[in-house]
């Protein structure tokens, strides 16, 4: 029994000194990371970019501070998200300035069965800013807390919850506007 | 359409292949591998961030700026002044003192060093190591963390290369036969070769057991280095005596006398987008040495018994 048993809390405060502890991690967490980055991107690019997350997560191990609720996914999946943003920007020729969408809608798409849904999520998600997306799709798709969204998105708990139920309700208008030909 | 149902049936993704989580530990690993030679070399790769930032304009104008320096007149051994020697003749002499000190210590257990650094705009931070020769070593640094900080073995930077002690004492003493393996290595790091070069000089003179003959084989090597210039008589940031010589941004304070590194600086203190307190960088050393042992770092590899105490007293 070593490092494997330890919580993610203690292993992240080892990981400022201990990079190996990186490993740990890494066996915990990477298939919930590749899920996350297979919603956005896809199976194929997911598979490219899960050993980035990790590799920044190891650059960015001497900044991380804890979360209450004692996962290191919060933290991993605010990562996540920059990775995502910085693979889609490359892919697309976009320059850093520009505002992508963390979410590539042909790979969101390609998992909707009927044919009538495609582009109804995209324009949904469309209507909301970044954040509101990023804050929804970390409920509905990760399954986080709003609490554990907030730590990803580095927002209060307060604020994450507000901007959750404004991003459902701006979504689910948009969703019932749309005409029964579109449904 | 109900928007819970569209997410719940867009969130709908196959697993990971075992081949792809394997293949992601993969190249993770050999990451953490560098960052833990990298920590050797904590000052090292603080210093090389801040290189690969400087635009080729600012290393124009920095050298632009030194052409106006006035060659000073220096007292070099205690020998009659010297009128405007040249950043070659200083190191050349620094070479000579260097090869003619005492030691060489193939076989220590630990390289032992004492230096402050300073950082942008930062305060000053206290930076001692313990480099283990076969063993883990020990850091100390309040810039990257309070308490011990485990080390690995040995790694010295050199250019694209990290040397272990044995190959650190496996490298050539003749200076012309030096430059050719260092210049070997440099595999495209830093902003030339000759640049790099001067820097790997750096590199393998502080925190570094090399020995006498190879101390004095390194300064001859940054002799022959065209573009280095020579700043004049100084006063490190310790208060001792010494003569600089730059080449781009990279400047070493060196006493002719002995042949020691005893500070050294680079960078600019203009804001930078990525460092707003200015990429000035100095380091200054204050003593390194031989060592039998080193600290016991306070982190101890958790075993089942401890973990079971643990348990026991948070239940």
């Amino acid at each position: 029994m070593r490092a494997t048993d330890l919580p993610d809390t203690e292993l992240l405060a080892l990981a400022r000194t201990q990079p190996d502890v990186l490993g740990v991690i890494y066996e915990r967490h990477a298939p919930v990371v590749y899920r996350y980055l297979a919603r956005r991107v896809g199976p194929a690019a997911a598979e490219d970019l899960l050993a980035e997350v990790f590799v920044a997560a190891l650059g960015a191990r001497l900044r991380v501070q804890p979360h209450d609720s004692g996962s290191a996914l919060p933290w991993l999946y605010g990562i996540a998200g920059n990775v995502v943003r910085s693979y889609l920007r490359r892919s697309r020729g976009h320059s850093l300035a520009d505002d992508v969408p963390a979410v590539d809608w042909d790979a969101v798409d390609a998992r909707l069965d009927a044919a009538a849904l495609r582009g109804q999520l995209q324009a949904a998600l469309a209507a909301l800013t970044d954040g509101e997306r990023e804050m929804l799709l970390l409920v509905a798709w990760e399954g986080l807390s709003p609490t554990e969204a907030a730590e990803a998105l580095g927002l209060t708990p307060v604020n994450a919850r507000s901007r959750l139920h404004r991003a459902r309700s701006r979504a689910q208008s948009v969703l019932d506007q749309l005409t029964p030909a579109e449904l | 359409m109900n928007l819970d149902t569209l997410l719940r049936d867009s969130a709908a993704v196959p697993d990971a292949a075992p081949r792809v989580l394997i293949s992601g530990r993969t190249t993770l690993d050999a990451a953490i591998t560098a960052a833990g030679a990298q920590r050797v070399a904590a000052i090292r790769v603080i210093r090389q961030r801040r290189r690969r930032r400087l635009s080729v304009t600012a290393l124009v104008a920095a050298a632009a700026a030194f052409a106006f320096v006035i060659a000073p007149t220096l007292s070099l051994g205690g020998k009659a002044p010297v009128s405007a020697a040249s950043a070659a003749q200083v190191m050349r002499q620094a070479a000579a003192a260097a090869g003619a000190q005492p030691g060489g210590w193939p076989d220590a257990a630990y390289w032992h060093s004492v230096s402050t650094y300073h950082q942008g705009s930062g305060s000053a931070h206290q930076r001692e190591a313990w480099i283990g020769h076969t063993a883990p070593g020990v850091l100390t640094d309040d810039g990257v963390d309070t308490g011990f900080i485990p080390l690995d073995e040995a790694v010295f930077p050199a250019g694209g290369r990290g040397l272990s002690w044995d190959e650190l004492y496996a490298l050539p003493t003749d200076s012309v036969a030096l430059e050719s393996n260092l210049r070997a290595g440099i595999g495209g790091v830093g902003n030339s070769d000759d640049a790099e070069l001067f820097v790997i000089v750096g590199d393998l003179l502080r925190e570094s057991p090399a020995s006498p003959a190879l101390r004095q084989a390194l300064w001859e090597v940054a002799a022959r280095i065209p573009g280095v210039t020579l700043v004049g008589a100084v006063t490190d940031s310790a208060g001792r005596a010494g003569v600089a010589v730059e080449r781009g941004d990279q400047r070493y304070v060196l006493d002719p006398n002995d042949g020691r590194l005893l500070e050294e600086s680079s960078g600019s203190s203009a804001p930078a987008p990525e460092a707003p307190g200015g990429t000035a960088w100095r380091a200054t050393y204050l003593e390194q040495g031989p060592a039998n042992s080193a600290p016991a770092t306070t982190w101890v590899e958790p075993t089942k018994e401890s973990m079971a105490s643990a348990a026991k007293a948070s239940n």
